[in-house]
């Protein structure tokens, strides 16, 4: 072209690009983390944010009520530790109340004595639903953040809608105790229960059978009671009558004596044999020492304090919530590896954080690091961050290796190549150095890895937990509009909504769209041309909401006609939160992931506390009125 | 001498021979398929119509340049991120206070270069253009990427410049219930004229047909063929520029991964408004129905109640279809 | 040499010398086209021939050597200058846009228009009308100036590019292997095109391998062998067999 033109547009592109880069100002921002999740999250900030202090300093005043107290009680000296420790750790203050002997009336009037206190949080050993369900409900009505630990079943069950309850998974420790014990095969199992009947102990067996039978292995369940004598006799002629029996799980000391006696009696030889049991003690210790026992199944006590304590702290300076209605802190395995771990909880932690990504170019780890470097500042955690300088998974892979070279107390890893970074987890692994998985990973039984757990969101429970709460009030249809079918993230969220839908007894479908806006709107407007009842909708993140929300004003839907979810954050959603559109916002809670790694290796560290599921879920964390203000004005830096 | 027949061919074998032939039998086709088998009667409705319509609109602008581009037997693959820079332009000028008149030439103008850029590398290295596209696809997002930080930029702020380039029609709307046109559809109409005026009735849009359709011959006749290719990739450049423009207008979103894929949306359009994939033919107005039947059986698919991820088996089953027709017809002529 | 009605010839090379490398493809070459002429340029593969008219049509320059157009000394340094001084080429494929109309053809690069203030707009009805009568002029009757050049045989494309050319002023047309590929109804059109555009004012190169086609329209034949010129016939000296012979070298002069 002529040589006038050419000129003309240079200077044209040149001078937009000039004023283009004094024009723009770089707002934080986050992106999602690749294979994890393909949403992108809050993105360039449009108000500046509001708190002077740094979120992380806020002084917080806590109460936390038991049925029992140390005192009395030496089971509970632990429980105190924990949220003593975690106070300390934090810099948060909590009270603790209890009654002076078992006393449930009285430990009703403990809560309502500090609700009155007005504090910023409270945690509450559930030990009877019914007798605490008003006191616990007035604090939920004053705005105070609640949890249960110890005693519970969970929010759903208890029909009080407390966060969480955080305290072991019955079913789950007699299912992961199953599956160890059955790993290499057997013939037969069996259950030792000496309380028939108990809701917990019932689960374990269940639990346990339920592992036996995925292995194909027929299992029982055998009562017996609590006089050993008796119990010894009825567990001998069991063994008499089935003399295939080759795996043994007892629920307590209370089971396992009148075992150990039945084998002395019976002289078994070992390696004919496995044995499992429940709880830890002397007598316990010594088996598993020399082999009698393969493991004890410890409920954790300790973290049962330090998680009910963390969790009001996320709650109260970050509008963090805990992902589950049931955060397990149980089973914790004690085996020939841990049983004479020592605990010291001032033990110098030295680990090694490798992650995909960074926050020098993807915003979204931002947030994660943050989470990172606030947990070590609390607890006294020294840790070194790894990361490549772009995305590359051969050299985060190398990265790896120089970890594990480095020998550190504990490594914590973004498993986003299992086939990658095996060789490099498996050398940690077989060093003796305890590792975690965040942000990216399936877990150690799905990743056929033997890490210590998978911090992330649970997309499955996302989608269920949000179908649940948007059915709450019922509802003629819903859907699940899904931008990118096929994948497993989002399929899975998708399939939690419909899952809750059909429980809830209302019809629910998923609707394919597309990444492009245009099209998406008219392809959600067509839909509901097509089911003018659908009242409920899920999307699944910005690339949906804003195409459903260009739909929502073109036909004039209002919060009566349509109740509307959705996962992640962005401004457009917080507004329609805040406005009443959108009833809440399911957040991965990334600060979580990164926290959650570091306290999750300090505690095996210090504690030889083993996280309970090989699933911990740091989301879905939900946004709503309740929380939104504080989530939009830690946008880009805590969330 | 020879002596011809004076007669020429009867009207509808010479409408036969337009371009536009193939698609307008598809486009009544289509409409007249749906409006009986959409249950309920939902198909010819306003809200319906016009939501064919605004899903068409901005792919639309992007086909013309397209079509433009693959008349003179040269691909664009780096449409769709040219669309995200125009957006992140214009959207990050805007949002920050910025002069309305810069956000929108910074949007236009940028990727109207960056176009030239593609017709540059074209031309001096002769590596045909789909490759070269595809390359300078992968650097516009990783540039993109770079100077954004990887943010995604959203406001909730409705500015006038928005409304301007894709407002709701709200007086029409008012008028006439349901029917949520905006002002997209005038741009789309009125870049259709523009460059069907263009291409049909200037010498710049003989040198296009030219170029595609015998590039030897028109070199011989002294047309520079060069040139004419460079100006279709800027003005390629430029329309996709101000999709993204009227994208971020309406939708107020860009992220670095916005309009992928949107080249091979306009291609399949312009294939099945009647462009040949081997140039030297091809309409704008065909550029207009192809984008239309394809939204049409978007919609169709949706209200008939069918797997919406079906959509992308039945739009790749139509273009194919709907190519073969069209040659079809063209025979025929 | 035959009868031409103007005494300078239209074009004439003097001493053409063409290398390329260590290989001389043209070697002291002479060649004159007479006005209103039709010179066969014959010779056999790797002759010369295309090099020849690659030289007078500017696709490269003379290694030394003189070319007068009009008995002025000209350069030509381009096709562009060839076809500035009215030297035009007309390939059998590559004259025509297959997928455009005639008429459109027929002003390809030289479109008329109309206009409004600055912007200009094609003038079809009138491209339509000149088209038609400057192809009715040569002897061609085309149905419609709309009609596609692609449904045209190759004699009829031939044709129209032959009468493009003579429109737009070309001085001397150069046909390149005008008659391979056709049929001998479409070949006979051809010659008949060459001979109206002779009549009408032009002069035309015509090389060919087919003695046979070129005998019936040529005054005169060009021969080159290996480089070099091997002589100018005019038509009433020379019989076909004569002409086939000196072109493989069975005679010598």
């Amino acid at each position: 072209m002529s040589k006038k033109l050419s000129t003309l547009l240079a200077l044209v592109l040149i001078a937009t690009m000039v004023l283009t880069a004094c024009g723009a100002t770089e707002p934080p921002a986050e992106e999602p983390a690749a294979p994890a999740v393909e949403e992108t999250t809050a993105p360039a900030v449009e108000e500046p944010a509001a708190p002077a202090e740094d979120a992380a300093a806020k002084p917080l005043k806590l109460y936390a009520v038991q049925h029992a107290l140390c005192a009395w009680d030496s089971f509970w000296c632990t429980v105190e530790d924990g949220i003593k420790n975690a106070a300390e750790d934090m810099g948060v203050d909590v009270t603790i109340l209890g009654p002076e002997k078992f006393d449930l009336e009285k430990t009703a009037q403990l809560i309502e004595q500090a609700v009155a206190a007005k504090p910023d949080g409270l945690a509450v050993t559930v030990t009877d639903a019914d007798l605490f369900r008003a006191p616990i409900q007035k604090a939920i009505d004053a705005g105070i953040p609640v949890v249960a630990y110890n005693a519970g079943n969970g929010p759903i069950i208890d029909n009080i809608p407390y966060l969480t309850y955080l305290g072991q998974d019955e079913y789950q420790g007699g299912y992961q105790g199953g599956m160890r014990l059955a790993a290499d095969g057997g013939t037969k199992g069996v259950c030792i229960n000496q309380q028939v009947g108990h809701a917990g102990l019932d689960k374990r067996c269940n639990g346990f059978v339920a592992a036996l039978g995925e292995k194909n292995i027929p299992a029982d369940v055998l009562a017996i009671s609590d006089d050993p004598a008796a119990s010894q006799t009825v567990i001998s002629d069991y063994y008499t009558a089935n003399p295939d029996v080759d795996i043994f799980l007892t629920l307590g000391p209370n089971g396992a004596n009148p075992f150990y006696a039945f084998l002395d009696a019976a002289g078994l030889a070992a390696g004919t044999y496995k044995h499992g049991t429940f709880d830890n003690s002397p007598e316990i210790a010594a088996a598993i020492k020399d082999g009698t026992t393969m493991f004890g199944i410890d409920q954790q006590p300790f973290l049962q304090g330090y998680g009910s304590i963390q969790s009001l702290v996320m709650v109260g300076r970050y509008g963090i919530k805990p992902a589950l209605p049931v955060t397990a802190t149980g089973p914790g395995f004690i085996t020939t590896d841990n049983v004479d771990f020592a605990v010291d909880g001032n033990r110098e932690v030295n680990i090694y954080t490798v992650q995909h990504a960074l926050c020098a170019w993807d915003a979204f780890w931002c947030v994660v690091e943050k989470g990172i470097e606030t947990a070590a500042k609390e607890q006294g955690v020294n840790y070194t961050l790894l990361g490549p300088e772009k995305w590359d998974l051969e050299k985060m892979a190398q990265l790896i290796e120089q970890a594990v070279a480095a020998k550190p107390d504990g490594m914590a890893v973004t498993v986003s190549s299992v086939d990658l970074f095996r060789s490099g987890i498996q050398k940690a692994l077989d060093a003796g150095i305890p590792v975690t998985a965040y942000n990216a990973g399936a877990g150690p039984v799905l990743d056929n890895l033997g890490y210590m757990t998978y911090l992330g969101q649970d997309e499955y429970q996302g989608g269920y937990q949000g179908g649940m709460r948007l059915a709450a009030d019922g509802g003629t249809k819903g859907v699940c509009i899904n931008q990118v079918v096929g994948h497993t993230g989002l399929d899975a969220r998708c399939k939690g909504f419909v899952d809750a839908m059909t429980e809830k007894g209302i019809p629910a479908e998923v609707l394919a769209i597309s990444d492009d806006p245009a099209s998406s709107q008219t392809v959600i407007s067509d839909y509901f041309t097509a089911n003018p009842d659908v009242d409920i909708f899920l999307t699944l993140g910005p690339n949906g909401a804003n195409p459903f929300y260009a739909f929502y004003t073109q036909v004039g839907l209002t919060p009566e006609k349509a109740k509307h979810g959705t996962f992640d954050t962005s401004p457009e959603i917080i507004s329609h939160i805040k406005d009443g559109v959108t009833m809440f916002a399911i957040d991965q809670q990334p600060f979580l992931q990164g926290y959650g790694a570091v306290t999750t290796l300090m505690l095996k560290i210090r504690y030889g506390i083993s996280p309970a599921m090989p699933v911990t879920a740091t989301g879905p964390g939900f946004v709503d009125l309740s929380n939104v203000d504080t989530v939009s004005a830690l946008s880009g830096k805590y969330r | 001498m020879t002596k011809a027949t004076a007669k020429s061919k009867p009207a509808p074998r010479r409408f036969l021979e337009s371009p536009i032939a193939g698609p307008l039998i598809t486009l009544v086709a289509v409409t007249i398929f749906l409006t009986i088998f959409v249950p309920n009667n939902t198909f010819l409705t306003m809200r319906t119509m016009s939501g064919i319509v605004n899903a068409a609109t901005l792919t639309g602008i992007v086909t013309i340049g397209i079509t433009l581009l693959m008349i003179c037997d040269e691909f664009d693959l780096s449409a769709g991120a040219l669309v995200a820079v125009g957006a992140f332009l214009y959207g990050g000028i805007t949002m920050n206070g910025g002069s309305p008149l810069l956000a929108v030439l910074a949007g236009l103008l940028v990727p109207g270069l960056l176009g030239a850029l593609n017709g540059f590398l074209r031309i001096r290295t002769g590596i045909p253009s789909f490759i070269v596209t595809l390359g300078t696809q992968a650097i516009y997002r990783a540039a993109l990427y770079v100077l954004s930080g990887g943010i995604m930029l959203q406001t909730v702020t409705e500015l006038p410049v928005y409304k301007v380039f894709n407002g709701r029609l709200v007086g029409l709307a008012n008028a006439i219930p349901d029917a949520n046109f905006r002002t997209s559809l005038f741009w789309l109409l009125g870049m259709v004229v523009l460059f069907q005026f263009i291409l049909v009735r200037t010498r710049f849009g003989n040198h296009i047909f030219a170029a595609g359709g015998n590039p030897g011959a028109a070199k011989a006749t002294g047309v520079n063929v060069n040139r004419i290719k460079l100006m279709g990739f800027i003005i390629s450049g430029l329309l996709a520029g101000l999709a993204g423009v009227m994208l971020f207008s309406q939708y107020k979103t860009a992220r670095i991964a916005t309009a992928t894929g949107e080249e091979l949306n306009a291609i399949a359009a312009a294939v099945v408004g009647g462009t040949l994939l081997t140039g030297g033919s091809g309409s704008v107005v065909g550029a207009l129905l192809g984008v239309l039947i394809i939204s049409m059986l978007r919609t169709g698919v949706v209200l008939m109640g069918l797997p919406s991820d079906n959509f992308v088996a039945v739009v790749g089953v139509t273009i194919v279809l709907a190519a073969v027709f069209n040659y079809w017809i063209r025979r025929k002529a | 040499m035959s009868n031409s009605g103007n005494d300078t010839p239209v074009v004439r090379m003097e001493s053409i010398v063409r290398r390329f490398g260590t290989i001389t493809a043209l070697n002291n070459v002479n060649f004159v086209v007479n006005q209103r002429e039709v010179v066969g340029l014959l010779g056999d593969n790797g002759a010369g021939k295309s090099t020849l008219i690659k030289v007078l049509t500017g696709v490269y320059p003379p290694t030394s050597g003189k070319i007068y157009m009009d008995g002025k000394l000209v350069e030509i340094p381009t096709p562009r200058e060839a076809r500035a001084l009215g030297i035009e080429t007309c390939y059998q494929d590559l004259a025509l846009v297959p997928l455009m109309s005639i008429s459109r053809n027929f002003f390809l690069g030289r479109e008329l228009t109309r206009s409004l203030g600055p912007i200009k707009w094609l003038n079809i009805p009138e491209m339509d009308a000149q088209a038609r009568e400057a192809l009715k002029d040569i002897g061609i009757h085309i149905r419609s100036p709309r009609e596609k050049v692609g449904r045209l045989s190759g004699g009829e494309r031939q044709s129209i590019a032959i009468g493009r050319a003579r429109h737009f002023g070309a001085r001397l047309l150069i046909l390149d292997e005008p008659t391979s590929a056709l049929s001998v109804g479409e070949t006979h059109k051809v010659l008949t095109y060459t001979l109206n555009a002779k009549e009408r004012g032009l002069s035309v190169i015509f090389i060919t391998h087919n003695v046979g086609h070129v005998y019936q329209v040529a005054d005169r034949f060009v021969i080159i062998r290996r480089g070099e010129l091997v002589g100018s016939y005019a038509k009433d000296e020379v019989s076909e067999k004569d002409i086939a012979d000196l072109i493989t070298g069975e005679r010598e002069k």
